[in-house]
C-alpha cells in the first residue's frame, strides 16, 4: 500500500499546486484573478 | 496490365479533363472570354459591369429574377450537396497522403516493410476517391457559374490570382500523386526512397496550399476583408485571403481531414477484414483498421478545441453570427452535433476496448473497461443534454419555464467544456490501458509509477471540475470563457505528461505474448464502419451550419442573397438534406472500395482465347 500511496499523495499535491499556478497565470494573462472579484 | 494502363489513361484522362475545365471557368471568371450571350444572367453582369469603371471590382445585387433557373432544379439544394460531396472526398485526399507519408517515413526508419505495404495500399484506395473530388470539384464550379452567376463574377474578380493558380496547382498536385502512387515499386531503397519521400512531402505541401485557397474564398463570405463598406475590392489581395477566418478554418480543417481520412481508410479496413478468407489476411486487415483508428483518434482528440477556436472566433469576428451559431436556430443542430462526437467517442472507445483482446495480457484490465466506459457515457450524457427543451405548452407549464431543475444547468457552455475534457482524457486513458495490455513493466519503480500516474490524472480532472464549477457557475460570463482555457491546457498537459511516463514505465518491459493480429469480434469492424459513418454525418451537418449562418447573405455585409432559396430552412430539412449527402457520399465510397477490390481479382477464361503455339 505505501507503494502507491505515498507517491500518489506527493504527486497529487505537486500536480494540483501545478494545475492551480497554470490556472492563475492563464488567467492573468487575460486581465483576470483565479477567485471572482465582482 | 492492358487493364491498369487503361485505368492509368482513365484517372489522368479524368484529372486532366476536369483541370481543363477549371482554368476554362476561371478565365470566364476573369472576362478573358466574353460572357455576352451566354444568356440572360451573363448579359445582367455585363451591363452592371459596364456601370462601373474599369477594374473595379464591386459586388452585383441581382434580384430574385436574375437568379437563373435550369430544368426546375433547385440551385440551392444542388449546390449543397455537389459542394458537400467535393469537400468530403477533399477532406479524404488530402489526409490520407499525410498519413501515408508518416508511415513510410516509419518504414523507412524502421526498415520494416510491412509499413510501406500498408501505406501503399493506404494510398491505393485514395487513387479512385481523387478522381471523383476532381470530378465534383468541376461540377461545383459549373454549378456555381451556372446558378449563381453574379456571386462566382464578384469572388472571381477578387480571388483571379489564386483561382488562376489553384487550377495549376491541380496539375502540380496530380502529378505528385501519381508519381508517388505509380513510382512506389520503382522508386525503392536508397537514394530512390528518399525522392519517394521527397514527391510525398511535395504532395502534401501541394494538396495544403490548395485547401488553404479554397479556404480563402470560403472565409471572405464569411468575414470579407480586403474591400470597402460597400464591397470594392481596394485591391489588397492578401487582406482579402488572410481575412479573419481564414486562419481558424485552415487550423480546424487541417485536423478534422486527418481524422476523417483515418476513419474512412479504417472503413476500408473493416470492409477487407469482414471480407478476407485467410487468417493471415485477416491479421493484415486487423493491423491496418488498427492504425487507422489509432490516427482517427489522434487527430480527434485535439479536435474540439480547434473547434472551441473557430467558433470564439466567429463570435469575435461578429457577435450575431455568433449567437446564430449557438444560441439561435442552428443551436438545435449543435445537439445533434454533440450526438454524433459522443458516437464517435464512443466508438472509437469500443474498438480499443475489444483490440485488448488480441493480446494474452489484455486481460489483466477488463474491470476497467466498465469504469471507462460509465465516466465516457456520463460524460457524453452532460455533452448533449441542451440547455432549453422542445415543449409542448402543457410541457411548459408543467415544468415552470424553458429549463429543467437538474438538467437546465447542464446545458450551459462550462458544463459541456468539461464533459469534453473528461471524455479526451477517459479516451486517453483507454489507449494507455490498451498499449499496456500486452506488457509487463520491469522498471523497480513501477508501482511508484503508476500511482504517480493515476495521481496525474486525479488532480488534472480535479483542476477540470473546479474550472467548470467555480467558473461556470459562481462567476461571470468573462470568467466562463477565460476559464476554457486553462481546462483545455490541463487535459493537453496530461496527455503528454502521462504518455511521456508511460514510455518510461514500459522501457524494456517484456511481452506478455505475440500480438495476435486478427483475434478480434467482427463488431469491432462495425466500430469502425460507425465511426466513418458518424464522421461523414457530422462534416456535412457542421458545413451546413457554418455556411447557414451567413444567413441572408452571399458575402456577409456586403451582397445579399436575393434569390428564392434566401432564407434558413427548416432543421428537419437540412438534415434530411445533408442525410441524402451522407448516404450518396458513402454509396460512392462502398464503389471506391469495390473498385480496388475489382481491381486486384484475376479471371481466366477456359477456351475464351485463341491458343497460341509456340
Amino acid at each position: 500500500m505505501k507503494n502507491y500511496a505515498v507517491p500518489f499523495v506527493l504527486v497529487f499535491l505537486a500536480c494540483g499546486a501545478g494545475f492551480l499556478a497554470l490556472d492563475y497565470a492563464v488567467m492573468s494573462l487575460q486581465g483576470l484573478s483565479l477567485f471572482f472579484s465582482g | 496490365m492492358g487493364g491498369r494502363n487503361a485505368h492509368r489513361q482513365a484517372s489522368w484522362g479524368k484529372g486532366l479533363g476536369v483541370a481543363a475545365a477549371l482554368i476554362f471557368l476561371v478565365t470566364w471568371g476573369l472576362g478573358v472570354i466574353d460572357p455576352a450571350g451566354w444568356g440572360a444572367s451573363a448579359a445582367f453582369a455585363q451591363e452592371t459591369t459596364d456601370a462601373l469603371p474599369a477594374g473595379v471590382v464591386a459586388p452585383q445585387q441581382p434580384s430574385e429574377a436574375d437568379y437563373p433557373t435550369i430544368a426546375g432544379v433547385n440551385s440551392r439544394v444542388v449546390v449543397w450537396l455537389v459542394a458537400q460531396l467535393h469537400l468530403w472526398f477533399a477532406a479524404f485526399v488530402l489526409a490520407v497522403p499525410i498519413f501515408v507519408f508518416i508511415i513510410e517515413a516509419i518504414g523507412m526508419a524502421t526498415r520494416d516493410e510491412r509499413y510501406d505495404r500498408m501505406a501503399y495500399e493506404f494510398i491505393k484506395v485514395s487513387i479512385t476517391a481523387y478522381s471523383l473530388t476532381a470530378i465534383m470539384g468541376g461540377l461545383l464550379t459549373f454549378c456555381l457559374v451556372l446558378f449563381y452567376p453574379h456571386l462566382f463574377q464578384y469572388l472571381a474578380g477578387i480571388f483571379k490570382e489564386t483561382m488562376f493558380y489553384y487550377a495549376l496547382l491541380f496539375f502540380a498536385e496530380s502529378a505528385c500523386l501519381y508519381i508517388y502512387y505509380y513510382g512506389w515499386h520503382w522508386l525503392q531503397g536508397g537514394f530512390r526512397k528518399w525522392l519517394h519521400l521527397t514527391v510525398g512531402l511535395l504532395l502534401n505541401a501541394v494538396g495544403t496550399v490548395l485547401m488553404f485557397f479554397a479556404n480563402a474564398w470560403l472565409t471572405f463570405m464569411m468575414s470579407p476583408a480586403g474591400v470597402d463598406a460597400g464591397g470594392v475590392f481596394t485591391g489588397d489581395l492578401w487582406g482579402a485571403v488572410h481575412n479573419f477566418l481564414w486562419n481558424p478554418i485552415n487550423l480546424h480543417r487541417v485536423i478534422a481531414n486527418i481524422a476523417y481520412g483515418g476513419s474512412i481508410v479504417g472503413a476500408y479496413a473493416a470492409y477487407k477484414f469482414l471480407s478476407a478468407r485467410g487468417s493471415e489476411e485477416k491479421a493484415h486487415y486487423d493491423w491496418m483498421g488498427y492504425t487507422a483508428n489509432l490516427i482517427a483518434i489522434s487527430a480527434l482528440l485535439p479536435l474540439p478545441f480547434a473547434g472551441y477556436y473557430l467558433a470564439a472566433e466567429i463570435y469575435a469576428y461578429s457577435q450575431q453570427m455568433g449567437i446564430t451559431l449557438m444560441g439561435g436556430i442552428f443551436a438545435w443542430l449543435f445537439i445533434i452535433q454533440a450526438v454524433l462526437i459522443g458516437t464517435l467517442f464512443l466508438s472509437a472507445n469500443y474498438y480499443l476496448w475489444c483490440g485488448m483482446g488480441r493480446s494474452d495480457g489484455g486481460v489483466r484490465y477488463h474491470r476497467w473497461v466498465k469504469y471507462l466506459a460509465i465516466v465516457i457515457i456520463g460524460a457524453f450524457l452532460v455533452w448533449f443534454t441542451p440547455h432549453t427543451l422542445v415543449l409542448t405548452n402543457e410541457e411548459l407549464k408543467a415544468l415552470g419555464g424553458p429549463y429543467h431543475k437538474y438538467l437546465g444547468p447542464l446545458g450551459i457552455m462550462p458544463a459541456k467544456n468539461t464533459a469534453v475534457n473528461i471524455m479526451i482524457l477517459f479516451t486517453t486513458l483507454s489507449f494507455i490501458l490498451y498499449r499496456r495490455a500486452n506488457k509487463v513493466a520491469t522498471v523497480s519503480w513501477a508501482k511508484a509509477g503508476n500511482a504517480a500516474q493515476v495521481a496525474l490524472f486525479a488532480a488534472g480532472i480535479a483542476n477540470i471540475l473546479f474550472l467548470g464549477i467555480y467558473h461556470g457557475y459562481f462567476t461571470n460570463t468573462v470568467y466562463k470563457v477565460a476559464s476554457s482555457i486553462p481546462q483545455v491546457a490541463t487535459t493537453l498537459i496530461i496527455i503528454v505528461a502521462s504518455t511521456v511516463l508511460d514510455r518510461f514505465i514500459y522501457r524494456g518491459a517484456n511481452e506478455v505474448g505475440p500480438i495476435h493480429w486478427g483475434r478480434v469480434p467482427d463488431r469491432a469492424q462495425y466500430a469502425l464502419f460507425l465511426l466513418a459513418v458518424a464522421f461523414t454525418w457530422l462534416m456535412g451537418l457542421m458545413g451546413y451550419i457554418r455556411s447557414g449562418i451567413r444567413q441572408h447573405w452571399h458575402v456577409v455585409g456586403i451582397m445579399r442573397d436575393n434569390s428564392a432559396d434566401a432564407y434558413t430552412p427548416t432543421l428537419g430539412y437540412a438534415a434530411n438534406v445533408v442525410s441524402i449527402g451522407t448516404v450518396l457520399f458513402m454509396a460512392m465510397v462502398i464503389f471506391v472500395f469495390w473498385l480496388s477490390q475489382v481491381s486486384g481479382t484475376k479471371t481466366h477464361p477456359a477456351g475464351y482465347w485463341k491458343e497460341r503455339r509456340a
